[in-house]
């Protein structure tokens, strides 16, 4: 091969390989994802050291069960009126989250499991319960076909608990790790005591793409 | 980055090869940047743009359109002119959207070994920020859940914020933000955990000891944020340096509100600059700096090829060598391919920055009745106490049912436009 065929193939090469490796595009013509349902019970695609899906699934269940369990809140012969929402749960941990999501499942699966046991006070409703009294009260509306009352149910416990996380960083490897400790217990709205408690603990752990770090 | 610095001059050993065998090694070294596809896209959550003023209309086709590599970036911008705009639910919104790209772990994630590689800018990875910018989206976060008033949920905002800044290279300098420590004492404070809030407001005091602790009985909290943000730019060869510059074409530098006809100053507590450019370096500038040495050294042995080439050809007619012809062909070629590979390299750094984010945070909390207060007057005053004319404006008081309030408010506004 004559040395001018082989500068030219060198030429063309050298174009041709600037020209298609230089262009950086800009346009997102990714194809998508249809939308798929995921297990809540398992991580997702998008993982953190968080509370996750899984955990508040886990966490309640767990609740649940050992509430249940308990004589004091679960087999009193007249079934005990019981408050859970979120209102003295307190949220320590560096962890954001809606607190309803745990005390909203904690209570729709006693609900659901309890079979009459318990009795829920909807306090979280109070509003609009005031609100349909105060028409009947005033003769706007009907009484209803259950009942009257004096007044609505007061309240024999109420949930409280706290949150809180344990951070560490290695800032040379890009680790981090947080453990979350979610303390629940059910007080005496009279006495004052506490008549259950429970713990749920876990610790993630991850370590960041050193393009992160 | 030895071993791939040492590909090209492996090629310069297939000299004595066919020619085709030498052309097809060639080509195959540089298959990879020509075969390098599109970033694949975080998992992008519609979002509903709907009837929203221009400023956030913009900022939310954006979102939409650009690569998905900016998605983050993109949502935290439309969270601070959404927030400006006073719609605070879909702030919210964009930064929870954006909080969890941030907070999302990239392990064996290809998106991250393309922008690791040779041939891909670090900036084609999806935006996360730099720490400063990190801990300035949880700052935003919890001071959407103060005005919410949800103080709990604030408190971890500020908290997480806190441990995005635990990664500086030198230790004095990590988790450092004062602010952050300041307003974790302050919600602590809100929801009645004075033990917590002691400890906060400590931490923040031995960082700034002239801080003044909020009194006991105080409700509202004002944060006032001054100038624009710092900007990222390249520096070095092929822009592969980092760099860091103070933002421009704003001069105030303290702000001052009226509180019964009294003008009072508000405490300078953090200068976001001095944050960013205090982290050191990063893990990712050791693989850049990688980049750079190939870049470098295969321009270089390219170099030298084509020149060796060039003149063996000149010399060829006077030794009538057809041998040493094809030889000098051959260099040359593989020295065009070191040239390729030096040009296709990409060594540039990340230099996408949140331009909405201020220079400074201002603080000072007081105690009042947040009905009465009103509309609240706020100026600005740059470093030799002259006013900065234009900057004057009011501001009401954000309270939730119990009286816990804050005041938030901004010399300059994103949707005004900020200097790139």
């Amino acid at each position: 091969m004559s040395s001018m065929k082989l500068i030219l193939v060198a030429a063309v090469s050298a174009v041709a390989l600037t020209g298609c490796g230089g262009q950086n595009v800009k346009v997102n013509n990714s194809k998508g994802r249809a939308t798929v349902y995921e297990d809540p019970n398992t991580s997702g695609r998008v993982q953190g050291v968080g509370i996750e899906s899984q955990d508040i699934v886990s966490m309640t269940d767990r609740m649940m069960r050992d509430l249940l369990a308990n004589p004091t809140v679960s087999n009193r012969s007249t079934p005990a009126r019981i408050i859970i929402d979120s209102e003295y749960m307190m949220n320590e941990s560096t962890s954001r989250i809606n607190k309803n999501q745990i005390t909203d499942r904690l209570r729709v699966e006693l609900n659901r499991a309890a079979n009459g046991r318990m009795v829920f006070v909807g306090r979280q409703y109070s509003g609009m319960i005031e609100s349909e009294r105060e028409l009947k009260r005033e003769g706007k509306v009907d009484a209803g076909t259950i009942r009257t009352t004096k007044a609505t149910a007061g309240a024999d416990f109420r949930l409280a608990g706290r949150i809180s996380s344990l951070d560490s960083i290695e800032a040379n490897s890009g680790s981090a790790s947080r453990y979350h400790q979610v303390v629940f217990e059910m007080i005496d709205l009279e006495y004052g005591t506490i008549v259950w408690s429970g713990l749920y603990e876990f610790k993630k752990s991850a370590q960041d793409d050193i393009i992160y770090r | 980055m030895t071993s791939s610095i040492a590909s090209p001059l492996r090629g310069a050993r297939a000299a004595a090869l066919p020619l085709g065998i030498a052309a097809a090694l060639a080509a195959a070294l540089l298959a990879a940047p020509l075969g390098a596809a599109t970033p694949a896209p975080l998992a992008a959550v519609p979002i509903d743009i709907g009837d929203v003023p221009p400023a956030l209309n913009d900022a939310l086709l954006r979102v939409a359109n650009e690569p998905a590599a900016n998605y983050v970036l993109n949502h935290l911008r439309a969270s601070v002119i959404a927030l400006e705009l006073g719609l605070t639910d879909r702030s919210a919104q964009s930064l929870d959207i954006a909080l969890n790209g941030i907070t999302a772990i990239y392990a064996d994630s290809p998106q991250a070994a393309k922008a690791r590689s040779l041939w891909h800018e670090e900036g084609s990875k999806d935006f996360k920020g730099e720490p400063y910018e990190r801990w300035m989206a949880f700052y935003y976060r919890g001071v959407l859940d103060m005005m919410a008033g949800d103080w709990d949920n604030a408190r971890a905002d500020f908290k997480a914020g806190l441990l995005q800044d635990a990664f500086a290279e030198e230790e004095q300098n990590r988790a450092d933000v004062e602010v952050l420590l300041y307003l974790q004492g302050w919600c602590s404070q809100m929801v009645g955990d004075m033990g917590t809030a002691r400890e906060a407001y400590d931490e923040a005091k031995k960082l700034r000891p002239d801080l003044v602790i909020p009194a006991p009985d105080a409700n509202v909290l004002v944060l006032a944020e001054t100038g624009y943000g710092p900007r990222k730019l390249g520096d070095g060869v092929g822009n592969y340096e980092l760099v860091y510059r103070r933002g421009k074409r704003f001069t105030e530098a303290r702000a001052y509100m009226q509180l019964s006809g009294q003008w009072q100053p508000l405490y300078p507590i953090e200068d976001v600059f001095w944050q960013a450019t205090t982290r050191g370096g990063r893990p990712v500038d050791r693989v850049i700096q990688g980049k750079v040495a190939f870049k470098k050294n295969t321009e270089a042995v390219g170099s030298v090829l084509t020149g060796l080439a060039s003149e063996a050809m000149v010399l060829q007619p006077l030794t009538n060598s057809r041998s040493l012809d094809d030889k000098a062909a051959i260099v040359g070629l593989i020295g065009v391919a070191a040239l390729a590979l030096s040009s296709n390299t990409k060594p540039a750094a990340d230099i996408r920055f949140w331009e909405s984010l201020p220079d400074a945070i201002h603080v000072t909390t007081m105690k009042a009745d947040a009905a009465q207060l009103g509309a609240v007057p706020f100026t600005f005053i740059d470093a030799n106490n002259a006013e900065v004319p234009g900057l004057a404006q009011t501001r009401t008081v954000i309270a939730d049912q119990r009286g816990r309030g804050l005041l938030w408010v901004r010399s300059r506004y994103a949707i005004n436009g900020v200097p790139k």
